[in-house]
């Protein structure tokens, strides 16, 4: 009796520590939705995740959508701001590691044409820029090339 | 059984008609028969491909011809690049097999792909297995009509779009099926276009998508199991009739997702058994009418960023909640619908109900905040609270209202 409140007392203790963790979670491919658009993450170069300090996270198809949630809840206090790498898919990386590059020949799911690389002679060569310049742009007033 | 097949090229016949346009059959072989035959082909020419397995890849097609397949003739990439890039116009690809293009994630790679063209025609080919099926880029003036493309898509990442399109006008999409893709057709600033009798299904993002794309019309497509049924975004005059968004189901599935569009009108539509029916953001000056809203979970989400839409003349029929917003105030007008969840009556027997309807639910409003509380619809406190609400509205918005529901729907003819 006594070794089975034992476990479940640990079983309960694992699960408050896990559920008080603040941590950020892969994205699901085919699964999960952006916040901001509401489409369907489907891209494995492209993509974006906030997760606030109180660990309720927010997914992103592309960079394009994360910096003007951020713009729209500026309120918001959000403990890991991550972008995938384009010269690495699937993975996040925290955005102050990455650099940012906009160029037509990269087809990012919201018209941004935007990528971020982990290394930066993986680009293109046009103008890197980095997560603090990125930030304050404006997105969402695509013209036709 | 070794490779006694050299490469024949044989001059089958001289078309009188065509001037010096010849008909050239092709037969499967060694080495690089199609981009031979191409190399030797004279602008205009026919090249007809006989039955049998082409084994080839990056096929330029740099002149106009008519490439033709007769029953039986595959031309298989094997896994590698993509298998026809056409940079010439007045090119014709018909009845061909094409399958099985490696998927890529640094090039977006196509089984047939256009590139600074018009007047090409692709039609009635078979596409299967290839990670993007038809890839329009920068062409105008081009016709995608009765071809069948299909994806494998074991793995939801590794699928491309079915039909591609990125910077166009005056393409017509018509009859064509498409399945197990990324979206069955995706159009980016594409322009004065027409997409009509495609059916689309089983797609993993959207049957069809616009992005950033003017004055297209979409008509008489089924999207049918998507993850969603059709997604207009950033987008305005676009004409949406006739379709049928059926069975999109899932946490976040619509049957119509529109964002950020203006000044386009849905009619006659069948919206029937999608989580959400038709979901609007920043949607302005649409007119809907005419159309079937029927056995949805929620029929409309309207949120309060819509602006000047006309609903008019629909039919609700048996959807858990009817409309949902978020917003206390309505600036959308809702008028001469028929709703199967009105409760007045109709003394002078016109036809029109004599109390207004109000079709936002209290209770959707809180499911909509906290999803776990479906658990108690349908109970006795849940339809009691509903009761009172609708009476006294506090926080169903009060101008939300037909002043004319009608008492029997419409007697619209959906197919």
């Amino acid at each position: 009796m006594n070794r089975f409140l034992q476990s479940y007392f640990l079983l309960g203790l694992v699960l408050l520590i896990q559920s008080c963790s603040v941590s950020p979670e892969p994205i699901k491919f085919g699964e999960d939705h952006c916040a901001h658009c509401k489409m369907k993450i489907m891209d494995p170069r492209f993509g974006g995740e906030l997760v606030t300090t109180k660990g309720r996270i927010y997914k992103f198809d592309a960079v394009e959508c994360l910096v003007p949630y951020l713009q729209e809840h500026a309120s918001m206090e959000f403990g890991y701001t991550l972008a995938i790498a384009y010269d690495e898919p699937k993975k996040l990386v925290d955005v102050r590691e990455l650099h940012f590059e906009t160029d037509s020949s990269y087809r990012s799911p919201m018209g941004g044409n935007l990528a971020a690389f982990r290394q930066s002679q993986n680009a293109i060569g046009n103008e890197l820029i980095t997560w603090e310049e990125l930030k304050e742009k404006k997105f969402y007033a695509p013209t036709n090339p | 059984m070794s490779s006694w097949i050299p490469i024949i090229l044989s001059l089958l016949t001289l078309l009188p008609s065509w001037g010096n346009a010849k008909t050239i059959a092709l037969y499967p072989g060694e080495g690089r028969v199609i981009s031979d035959a191409i190399l030797q082909a004279a602008p205009y020419d026919t090249l007809v491909f006989k039955k049998g397995i082409y084994q080839e890849n990056s096929i330029l097609v740099d002149k106009p011809l008519v490439l033709l397949g007769e029953e039986g003739a595959i031309v298989d990439g094997q896994m590698g690049d993509e298998i026809f890039v056409i940079v010439s116009d007045d090119v014709s690809l018909e009845n061909l097999t094409l399958k099985n293009v490696g998927v890529s994630y640094l090039k977006d790679r196509a089984a047939i792909r256009l590139n600074r063209v018009s007047n090409v025609t692709i039609r009635n080919n078979r596409l299967l297995n290839t990670f993007f099926g038809i890839y329009l880029q920068k062409s105008n003036e081009c016709v995608v009509d009765g071809n069948t493309i299909t994806g494998a898509a074991e793995e939801e990442s590794r699928a491309g779009n079915a039909i591609h399109i990125w910077q166009g006008k005056r393409i017509r999409v018509t009859h064509n099926t498409l399945s197990h893709h990324r979206d069955g057709i995706y159009f980016e600033f594409v322009d004065e276009s027409y997409i009509a009798f495609n059916q689309s299904r089983n797609n993993m993002r959207y049957g069809l998508h616009f992005m950033f794309s003017n004055d297209d019309i979409y008509e008489n497509n089924v999207f049918q199991n998507n993850g969603s049924g059709v997604a207009v975004m950033f987008s305005n005059r676009i004409s949406m009739e006739n379709n049928e968004f059926l069975d999109n189901w899932g946490g976040a599935s619509y049957g119509l997702l529109l964002k950020e569009i203006s000044d386009g009108t849905i009619r006659g539509n069948r919206f029937q058994s999608n989580t959400v029916g038709i979901y609007a953001e920043g949607a302005n000056r649409l007119v809907l009418s005419q159309n079937l809203l029927q056995n949805n979970g929620k029929a409309m989400d309207i949120k309060g960023n819509c602006m000047d839409n006309r609903i008019l003349d629909n039919n609700f029929i048996g959807n858990t909640f009817e409309v949902l917003t978020n917003s206390k105030t309505n600036l959308n007008h809702f008028e001469g619908n028929y709703w199967s969840q009105y409760s007045g009556y109709d003394l002078n027997k016109d036809g029109v109900g004599d109390l207004p309807h109000r079709p936002v639910n209290l209770f959707a409003l809180i499911t909509d905040k906290v999803p776990a509380a479906h658990m108690l619809l349908h109970s006795f406190l849940v339809s009691s609270l509903e009761v009172a609400e609708r009476m006294f509205p506090q926080f169903i918005p009060e101008q939300l209202i037909d002043s004319q529901p009608q008492i029997s729907p419409y007697p619209y003819d959906y197919d």
